[in-house]
C-alpha cells in the first residue's frame, strides 16, 4: 500500500521504465520486420504488405507507450518530483526499482511467465507472446505461450502492468486524503508537458486527484481495454498479431540477433549479443550515442526550469525530430549489418546507456552539451556514410541531424 | 509581360510523418505503397505518374489561360502548353526539421513550360542552389501560408465539393474488386493484387475523416525566380522575347490532396517580363488574377519561424 510521496514516486519511477522498456522492445520487434519484396529478400509482395501491416500496428501501441512515459513524467512532476527516464540496459529480468507492491505477504502469481523480462528481440511469436503478456488484463483469458513453454518465473512484484497502475491509482486518493490535494500536488502545471507533439498527441496536465485518476485510467484502458471492450487495446492488438502470425506461411523478420550489444551489460541479467563487426559496431555506437542524446533532451523538457515557450518548442520538436529522422532510420540500418564478421545474423538498435545520465545545472550550459553532441553526431554520420556504400542512408541522416542542431541553436539562451 | 496560369493534378509519392522523409514504402503515416509498387521517391510529377492508382483524373498540369501586357488572349496557342518541374524537385520539410507541416519548401524549383515539337520552351530555375537544410527555414522557397480549410477555392478548381463522398466511393469500388477476385482466398496470380486493394482499404477505412480534411487543405507559394533561364520561340507565338536576366514572379498553390491516389491539385501564375519593343507597356494585372494571394476569411498560419 502507497503511504508517502516517497512511496508513490518510486512506484510511479517503476511504471516509467516499465513503460520506457516496453516501447523500446515494441520498437525493436518492429525495426526488425522485413521491409521489401523480392528481390531483395524472399517475400511476396503480398508478404511484404503484411509485413508493413504488422509494423504499423507495433509503431502504433509504442506510440501509445510513449504518451504513457510522459503521462507518468507529469504525474511525477505534479507531486513535486523530477522526470524518470533512467532504466536498466536489456536484457533484464525486472525492473531494478523495487515496487511496494503487491502488499506484503502477498506472494507474486507464478502461473504465467513474467512479462517484465526485458529483451530486444525479433518480431515472433515467442515475442508476440511477451508482448501480449505485459499488457494482460489480470483475468482475461489467454492463449498459451508458443510450444506451452514459459520463459521463466522472475521475481517481479507486480505481475500486471494494470495492477501497478491501480495501485498508484489508490496511492494517490490516500495521499491526496492524508495530505489534502493542494499538499500532495506542490509541482508547478508550468512545469508539466503541456505541448502538443504530433498527430492530435497530447499529453494530460495533471492538476488534482480527479485528473491524476482520469490519466492513469486512459493507460490502463489502452493497454487492457476493459472487460467489455478489449478490441483495439494494446492486450488486443497483440492477441491479434499473434493469430495473424500463427497463419503466416512465411518469416516476416530479418535475422537480428537478440539483445545486441557494443558494451557488456554490467548491471543487467545476461550480456546479450555482443556487436563484433566493425562497421556494424560503429553505427551501433552511433545509435545508442544519438539515443542518449534523446533522453537528454527529454529530460530537459520534463526538467523545467526556466525554458520560454520558443525553447520548450525548440526541445520537443528536436526530440521528436530526432525519433523519425534518425533513431528509427539508423535502427533499421542497423537491422540490415551483420553482427559479427562473415555472419548471416544482423545487429538492432541496443538502446545501450553507457553513461549515467546528466543535466547540467546551468541552462546555458544545458543547450551547449545538447550542441555538441550533436555535432559530434553529424560529423559521425558524414563519416561513416561516406565510408561504405552500405551505409549511404546516414548521408540524409546526417543532413537531418544537422538541421535539428541549426533548430536548437536559433532558440539556446 | 506575359502571365500564365496554369493548373492540374499532379502527383507525389512519399511517406508521411512520423515515418523519416526518406522511408521508401510508408509504415507509420498515413500514404503507403503498396504490393506491387514501386518505393516512394518523393518526386513532384506534374506528368508521367508512376504506378497511378486511379485513371480519373489524370495527372498533368498545364497552361489555362494567357494574359499579353494586361490583355486576356482567348485561344492563344499557348494555352494547353504543358508546365512540369524539372530536376526531381521534393518537399523538403523533413518533418518539420526544414519546415512546418503545411510549409514546405520544393527543392529544387526549376518550371518548364514547353510545346512539346512546337519549338516552344520557357524555362527558369530559383537561383536558390545550397541545400535546404543548412540554414532552415527556406524563407526563398517555402510556403508562405497554409489553409486548412478551403472547400469553396478547391472545389471551384477542381469541381470536387465533397470528397468524403468520393472517398466511399472509390473504398467501395476498391472492395467490389476485391470480391471480383475472390481475395478472401487469394491465389497465386491474385495475390499481390489482392494485397494492394487491401492495403488501400485498409488506408481509406483508417484515415477517412482525415482524408476528407486534408483535400481542404492547401500550401500557398510566392517566390520570385532568379537562376539561369532559357527560352525558345521557334513559331514566334510571342510578340517579342522574354527576358530571362531579370526576376520571374511565381504564385501558386497546391491543396485537393488525395492521400489514397496521392495527388494533388496546383494552380496558379507564372508573370515573365518581355523584352522592350515591339508591344505595348504592362498594364496593371487582372482583378483576381496576378494579385493578393487569398481572401481574408481564411485561417492563414504563418510559420513563426520565418519571421
Amino acid at each position: 500500500v502507497i503511504e508517502t510521496r516517497e512511496e508513490l514516486a518510486h512506484a510511479l519511477s517503476a511504471a516509467a521504465e516499465l513503460e520506457h522498456g516496453l516501447l523500446l522492445q515494441y520498437l525493436f520487434a518492429a525495426y526488425s520486420l522485413e521491409k521489401f519484396p523480392a528481390p531483395a529478400t524472399k517475400l511476396s509482395a503480398a508478404q511484404a504488405d503484411q509485413c508493413r501491416l504488422w509494423e504499423r500496428r507495433i509503431l502504433g501501441v509504442a506510440r501509445d507507450e510513449m504518451r504513457h512515459l510522459g503521462t507518468v513524467c507529469n504525474l511525477l512532476s505534479a507531486i513535486g518530483e523530477s522526470p524518470q527516464f533512467r532504466r536498466p540496459n536489456f536484457p533484464r529480468s525486472a525492473s531494478p526499482v523495487p515496487s511496494p507492491l503487491p502488499a506484503p505477504g502477498a506472494a507474486p502469481a507464478t502461473a504465467e511467465p513474467s512479462p517484465f523480462r526485458f529483451e530486444l528481440t525479433a518480431f515472433s511469436s515467442k515475442t508476440l507472446f511477451r508482448f501480449a503478456r505485459a499488457e494482460k488484463p489480470e483475468k482475461a483469458e489467454f492463449r498459451p505461450p508458443p510450444g506451452g513453454t514459459s520463459d521463466g518465473d522472475d521475481a517481479v512484484l507486480f505481475d500486471y502492468t494494470g495492477q501497478l497502475y491501480r495501485d498508484i491509482e489508490a496511492g494517490f486518493d490516500r495521499l491526496a486524503r492524508d495530505l489534502g490535494e493542494p499538499g500532495l500536488f506542490i509541482g508547478p502545471r508550468f512545469a508539466q508537458d503541456t505541448g502538443d507533439w504530433t498527430n492530435m498527441m497530447s499529453i494530460p496536465n495533471i492538476r488534482d486527484g480527479k485528473t491524476a485518476a482520469a490519466a492513469i485510467q486512459a493507460i490502463i484502458s489502452q493497454g487492457e481495454g476493459s472487460p467489455e471492450h478489449r478490441e483495439d487495446s494494446h492486450f488486443d492488438i497483440f492477441e491479434d498479431l499473434r493469430a495473424e502470425l500463427a497463419k503466416a506461411k512465411f518469416k516476416p523478420a530479418r535475422p537480428v540477433v537478440s539483445n545486441p550489444r557494443v558494451h557488456p551489460n554490467i548491471f543487467g541479467a545476461g550480456d546479450g549479443t555482443p556487436i563484433t563487426e566493425p562497421v556494424t559496431r560503429d553505427v551501433a555506437s552511433l545509435s545508442n550515442s544519438v539515443y542518449h542524446t534523446l533522453l537528454l533532451m527529454l529530460m530537459q523538457y520534463y526538467s523545467f526550469s526556466g525554458e520560454n515557450a520558443q525553447q520548450l518548442d525548440g526541445l520537443r520538436e528536436a526530440t521528436r525530430t530526432t525519433m523519425s529522422m534518425a533513431i528509427r532510420p539508423i535502427a533499421e540500418i542497423l537491422t540490415v549489418l551483420p553482427v559479427a564478421p562473415g555472419s548471416s545474423k544482423t545487429a538492432g538498435p541496443g538502446f545501450e546507456i553507457v553513461n549515467d545520465l546528466r543535466l547540467s545545472t546551468q541552462l546555458e550550459n544545458r543547450w551547449t552539451v545538447l550542441d555538441e553532441r550533436m555535432q559530434a553526431h553529424v560529423e559521425a554520420a558524414k563519416t561513416l556514410a561516406g565510408s561504405d556504400a552500405r551505409l549511404t542512408r546516414l548521408a540524409f541522416i546526417a543532413d537531418s541531424l544537422n538541421g535539428i542542431a541549426t533548430n536548437l541553436r536559433r532558440v539556446a539562451p | 509581360m506575359i502571365a500564365l496560369q496554369f493548373s492540374g493534378y499532379f502527383q507525389c509519392r512519399l511517406a508521411t510523418d512520423p515515418d523519416p522523409a526518406d522511408e521508401p514504402r510508408g509504415v507509420s503515416g498515413f500514404q503507403w505503397a503498396v504490393a506491387g509498387e514501386d518505393n516512394f521517391d518523393r518526386i513532384i510529377r506534374l506528368h508521367d505518374p508512376v504506378n497511378p492508382r486511379i485513371e480519373k483524373p489524370p495527372v498533368g498540369v498545364f497552361v489555362r489561360r494567357v494574359v499579353l501586357d494586361g490583355a486576356e488572349q482567348p485561344g492563344h496557342p499557348l494555352a494547353g502548353a504543358r508546365v512540369d518541374l524539372l530536376d526531381d524537385p521534393k518537399y523538403e520539410g523533413r518533418n518539420g526539421i526544414v519546415a512546418r507541416s503545411g510549409f514546405e519548401p520544393i527543392v529544387p524549383f526549376h518550371i518548364k513550360i514547353s510545346q512539346p515539337g512546337q519549338g516552344f520552351v520557357v524555362q527558369r530555375e530559383s537561383g536558390i542552389t545550397d541545400p535546404p537544410y543548412t540554414d532552415p527555414p527556406r524563407p526563398g522557397l517555402q510556403a508562405t501560408a497554409q489553409i486548412y480549410g478551403s472547400p469553396g477555392i478547391i472545389g471551384a478548381a477542381t469541381g470536387v465539393w465533397d470528397f468524403g463522398s468520393v472517398l466511399r466511393a472509390r473504398g467501395e469500388e476498391l472492395a467490389h474488386r476485391r470480391a471480383e477476385l475472390k481475395c478472401d482466398h487469394p491465389t497465386a496470380e491474385t495475390a499481390t493484387a489482392c494485397a494492394a486493394l487491401g492495403s488501400r482499404l485498409a488506408c481509406l477505412n483508417e484515415t477517412a475523416r482525415f482524408a476528407a480534411v486534408m483535400h481542404g487543405f492547401r500550401l500557398i507559394y510566392s517566390f520570385s525566380l532568379t537562376g539561369p533561364g532559357f527560352f525558345e520561340d521557334e513559331e514566334h507565338r510571342l510578340d517579342r522575347p522574354i527576358e530571362t536576366k531579370v526576376p520571374w514572379q511565381i504564385e501558386f498553390w497546391m491543396g485537393a490532396w488525395d492521400i489514397d491516389a496521392m495527388t494533388g491539385f496546383m494552380e496558379g501564375w507564372l508573370i515573365v517580363p518581355q523584352t522592350e519593343g515591339g508591344g505595348t507597356p504592362a498594364k496593371p494585372a487582372l482583378a483576381g488574377a496576378p494579385g493578393a494571394v487569398q481572401p481574408l476569411e481564411f485561417t492563414i498560419v504563418k510559420d513563426e519561424r520565418m519571421t
